[in-house]
């Protein structure tokens, strides 16, 4: 599996440039990593459901709308605003 | 087209009738300025964590009874990853391989006339959140959340429908049963109910499926008829040059009438979904899924047959009924003023409704409360005046709605005339003034009853009880024949 | 003034003989003297910890005596404070200000306590050394060329140092524990739902919780009390009846909690290699339960050895998820830069020079891992394995009270020795991360049987929502002298 670490189709998948010299350094680091990961396929799983989280009950909320929070405080810390609202460079695809 | 048969599958996405979103009580958003109806979750902000809006999840299972779906008492929540501005998160949250309905299906016309009844399967319901909203300004993109967080479901139909207008009677119908079971307001115009197509074609007899596109974003079931049309005879035409379609989202060009290409689907993102560690499984209980079932309203066609019998409406005036909650409501509280519900609702469908029509007027304009109206049913109901009269009182009431319509009928002495003699008096007059129409109709001309009755009715300046005349007029015919 | 006790400062307090508003200037002026040598902390508060010093002194004029009444607490800078910054140590944070608390933060402040720092971390907790804040390396008190662990070593530094008497960290796989250890404090990681996540920048969803540190089991149960209990905010959290942990602690007293109680050891402790100071302490410990009439035994975790890919498959994937929005666009400092960028672009030019070198690996790792073709054999697999570990608690549980191991296989380790070598690194963490996957609560507390150089740290297991059990042995211990804290 390791051998097929396609590390900037990952990138870009994980929207993160690589810098300098990244390709080579973390490639050998996450391809160690991955290795130690093959130790999961030799344990028997038979009989063992995934445990994707430990909280069994859904706690629900009731349908009681509560005040937003203030626009100020939510776009404080968006990086380009304008006009209420988180500006961004035109976005290429139209959807 | 002889030889290719359409294979269509519907997606739709309809907005949930909740107060709050569906992960954070932030309200649904009511078109306030932007970003004013964003909590912590639907903004994404860091440590923010979704709690799931109990109501979402009882409207999803009401749609699910109102589509005959099966109920999966365990559903559980999946993210969705990628990356778009409308996406704070980074993903969105919805369900997977785990969704909260399963199988179902719909009856829904093949025909225009509505006679050709087929039943067509949906695969499943889920639940899952909306996405916030872009705006394009000059060379920028600006974002509003307001809509982010709203609750969803979607509907996924099978590829089972067979034509455009399949196609538009399934949302037709869908629709309908989700306003009924109150489960969506399906304002189609505010994007509250959205419907994406997936559009293939193959030789008929073939039964493999082929490449699909998708049409996204139209807006009406007219343009979904339309674009599917489109697109049908599009592929057709691709497959008959020699050519093989491609897998693509398109859109419809409204103006120039046809579909065009978005984006392959080859850009499609790599989702990567897995189970959201942020919320535990939806464990519905037995006592919990029989209490929702109670409290689905009355399914349409249901509804239908049970006005039709209780109110004596016809198979059309009762469709209409179900499309007009208004007027349903009106001819409740006729009822509760003692008018009795098949004449309050054939009153109303024809008499009232089409005179408000003529005028160009709404239902909503109607200026007579419905203890007004009563007003003048009660004299139609207790035969103090004609329907005929009721109508022409109806009309000059339209004129002068502040006027009280039994004063008037007093004053202008519309009352039926009842009073025996003077019915008789009128019949003889007219037995007497045409000798000869008398002997025809005793020589079996049936017909001239009718212009007898007529005459009387015109002597009487329409005060006479129909009725009661007819009655009268007979007896004294027969007594004359030989 | 010791402020190394929570009970020596609640005392003082109540006793008057120092107001709020003078243990935290003193508070605040050792932390600016730590931090010119240790880094410990993101932001020293003074305007906001003074201000609550006066309420609180006001509140105790009126005759308020909450166990946690005007004393410093310091906050790792993982946790929201409305109003302050809070960066994750990363860039890509530098300038983000909280717009909210944390409930555990409105729950400490509405006990009265003074929040008076924000601690460094390792760059969203990922670490084991507090070497990968983007703020400089934080150094271990005790000896500053050594690393204080991670990722809360900003927190476990603060209470080395003397600054405070109590602190909040958070624990994925051993973050609050193992920076316990290498400073030589005591700090909880909870069972996973005890505290409320909410207003904790996530890095893995089903691992995550604040946890509690200070110098004793005391200090920890006074925090955990503060903070623990249901949280509608948060969806995966318990609705287990919560205890007065600091309550029942210092009832307990009066019994004795170590006769009869049943220790097991993990046979497959055998399998990792201790540091040779860390294997005496811990056949020290050994022998002085059974000294004192607990019953230690062996147990077996058979699964044990698997804990380190289980969590780096879980982990990674769902910090990948998790940190998403930090993209520069919502969230996070925007790309820098003239050039014209594509949407694309402009998350992956803001995430690339925002995230340190260790969060981009972890991001890519997860990335990987749930990527189309691979989730079966990762994430799948990996879950079904979790769900084995914690089966072998369970089963293990049936027998025993308690499960001993190491707080972590060695001492502190020299600053930028483990740097190259990721899975070195990681090893740090074997002892901590099954009670993680599993869940259940343990707590790290030092040792000196052996008189050791370094600190050396225990830990020990309970099941489920058992935290009392764990306080009042490991307070026990330490009123006997253990570790040298009281």
């Amino acid at each position: 599996m390791s051998q097929s670490f396609d590390i900037s189709k990952i990138a870009r998948l994980a929207r993160i440039e690589l810098r300098e010299g990244d390709e080579a350094r973390l490639k050998d680091r996450l391809e160690k990593i991955i290795g130690s990961f093959e130790a999961l396929q030799g344990v028997d799983v038979t009989g063992a459901d995934p445990l994707y989280s430990l909280a069994e009950q859904s706690a629900l909320r009731d349908d009681v709308p509560e005040a937003p929070l203030e626009r100020e405080k939510i776009l404080v810390n968006a990086p380009n605003s304008y006009d209420g609202c988180y500006r961004v460079g035109r976005v290429v695809r139209s959807e | 087209m002889a030889n290719y048969e359409a294979v269509i599958g519907l997606e739709v996405h309809a907005q949930l009738l909740t107060r709050g979103k569906i992960f954070c009580s932030a309200p649904v958003h009511n078109d306030g300025e932007p970003n004013t109806s964003v909590g912590s979750v639907s903004a994404g902000l860091p440590g923010s964590l979704p709690v799931l809006n109990r109501h979402a999840v009882e409207l999803a299972v009401r749609a699910g009874f109102a589509c005959r779906c099966a109920i999966n008492p365990v559903s559980r929540f999946a993210r969705k990853n990628y990356f778009y501005p409308d996406l704070p998160k980074g993903y969105q949250i919805s369900q997977f391989d785990e969704p909260i309905c399963g199988e179902g299906w719909l009856d829904i016309a093949s025909d225009e006339a509505g006679t050709q009844i087929r039943r067509v399967r949906i695969q499943r319901i889920h639940i899952e959140e909306d996405a916030g909203q872009l705006f394009h300004v000059a060379s920028s993109t600006l974002v509003n959340l307001n809509r982010a967080g709203t609750p969803l479901i979607e509907i996924v139909g099978h590829p089972d429908l067979r034509s455009a207008l399949e196609a538009k009677n399934y949302l037709k119908v869908l629709h309908s049963l989700l306003v009924h079971t109150g489960v969506t307001d399906g304002n189609l115009e505010q994007g509250n109910f959205r419907c994406d197509a997936n559009v293939s074609i193959r030789k008929v007899g073939d039964t493999k499926l082929h490449t699909r596109t998708e049409i996204k974003n139209v807006n009406s079931f007219r343009f979904v008829e339309l674009a599917i049309e489109f697109e049908i005879a599009r592929q057709i035409a691709v497959v008959e040059s020699g050519g093989k379609v491609i897998q693509e989202t398109r859109g419809w060009d409204a103006a120039a009438s046809k579909t065009f290409s978005m984006r392959t689907k080859e850009d499609a993102d790599d989702y990567r979904y897995f189970p959201d560690p942020d919320l535990p499984p939806v464990v519905l209980s037995p006592d919990w899924i029989e209490r929702i079932r109670s409290e689905v309203p009355e399914l349409p066609d249901e509804k239908k047959r049970r006005l039709q019998s209780d109110m004596g409406l016809s198979d059309s005036e009762a469709k209409l009924l179900l499309e007009h909650r208004d007027w349903h409501v009106y001819i409740d509280e006729l009822c509760t003023h003692d008018i009795g519900a098949k004449l309050a609702a054939s009153w109303v469908i024809s008499d009232l409704v089409g005179e408000l029509n003529h005028l160009s007027k709404t239902f909503a304009e109607n200026p007579f409360s419905a203890s007004r109206m009563a007003e003048l049913l009660k004299l139609l109901q207790g035969k103090k005046v004609s329907r005929r009269q009721a109508k022409e009182l109806l009309i000059w009431w339209m004129k002068h709605p502040d006027a009280s319509i039994v004063e008037h009928v007093k004053n202008e002495n519309l009352v039926q005339v009842d009073d025996a003699g003077a019915l008789e008096g009128w019949v003889d007059t007219i037995i007497r003034e045409h000798p000869e129409r008398v002997a025809e109709f005793l020589s079996g001309k049936d017909k001239l009853f009718a212009f007898l009755m007529g005459q009387v009715m015109k002597l009487s300046q329409g005060k006479a009880n129909p009725e009661k005349i007819s009655a009268a007029l007979k007896k004294k015919l027969e007594a004359l024949r030989p | 003034m010791d402020y190394l006790h929570f009970s020596r400062c609640r005392e003082a307090l109540e006793k008057r003989s120092v107001s709020s508003v003078e243990l935290t200037r003193q508070s605040l002026d050792r932390a600016c003297a730590s931090q010119t040598k240790y880094n410990p902390y993101m932001a020293i508060l003074e305007k906001r910890a003074l201000s609550s010093a006066a309420q609180a002194d006001a509140r105790r004029k009126a005759g308020d005596r909450a166990p946690l009444l005007g004393v410093p607490v310091a906050v790792k800078d993982l946790i929201l404070v409305e109003g302050e910054k809070c960066t994750a140590s990363s860039k890509i944070l530098e300038n983000f200000v909280a717009p909210y608390s944390a409930t555990a933060v409105d729950r400490l402040e509405a006990a009265g306590a003074v929040i008076v720092s924000k601690t460094a971390l390792d760059e969203f907790g990922m670490g084991s050394s507090n070497e990968n804040s983007a703020f400089g390396v934080v150094r271990n008190p005790l000896d500053p060329s050594r690393a204080p662990g991670g990722s809360s070593g900003g927190s476990a530094a603060a209470l080395a140092a003397g600054d405070v008497s109590l602190a909040l960290g958070t624990d994925t796989g051993g973050s609050v524990r193992q920076p316990a250890a290498f400073c030589g404090i005591t700090g909880l990681k909870p069972t996973y739902g005890r505290v409320s996540r909410y207003g904790l920048m996530a890095f893995a969803s089903s691992l995550d919780q604040i946890g509690p540190m200070a110098r004793d089991a005391e200090g920890c149960a006074a925090l955990l009390e503060a903070i623990a209990g249901f949280d509608i905010h948060d969806g995966t959290s318990a609705q287990a009846q919560r205890s007065s942990y600091l309550q029942e602690l210092i009832s307990s007293r009066s019994l004795d909690s170590l006769k009869g109680l049943r220790v097991g050891v993990p046979q497959e402790l055998d399998g990792i290699s201790l540091e040779p100071a860390v294997a005496g302490e811990l056949a020290a410990l050994r022998a002085h339960l059974e000294s004192r009439g607990a019953l230690v035994t062996t147990v077996s975790l058979p699964h044990f050895p698997l804990a380190l890919p289980t969590y780096y498959v879980i982990c990674t994937s769902e910090a990948s998820s998790n940190l998403s929005r930090y993209n520069g666009i919502h969230t996070g400092r925007g790309a820098s830069g003239p050039e014209e960028l594509s949407i694309e672009g402009l998350y992956s030019h803001a995430r690339g020079e925002g995230f340190g070198e260790e969060v981009r690996l972890r991001v890519l790792l997860g990335t990987y891992a749930l990527s189309a073709g691979y989730y079966d054999a990762y994430y799948k697999r990996a879950a079904q394995v979790r769900r084995l570990i914690y089966r072998d608690f369970a089963q293990a549980y049936k027998g025993v009270d308690v499960i001993l191991t190491p707080t972590a296989p060695e001492s502190a380790f020299e600053l930028g020795s483990r740097t190259s070598d990721p899975l070195k690194m990681y090893a740090s963490d074997l002892c901590t991360l099954p009670a993680s996957l599993a869940g259940v609560p343990a707590i790290s507390f030092p040792t000196n049987f052996t008189k050791p150089k370094l600190p050396v740290g225990m830990q020990l297991m309970a099941p489920w929502f058992a935290e009392s059990k764990l306080l009042q042995v490991v307070d026990t211990l330490q009123r006997q002298g253990i570790g040298g804290v009281v």
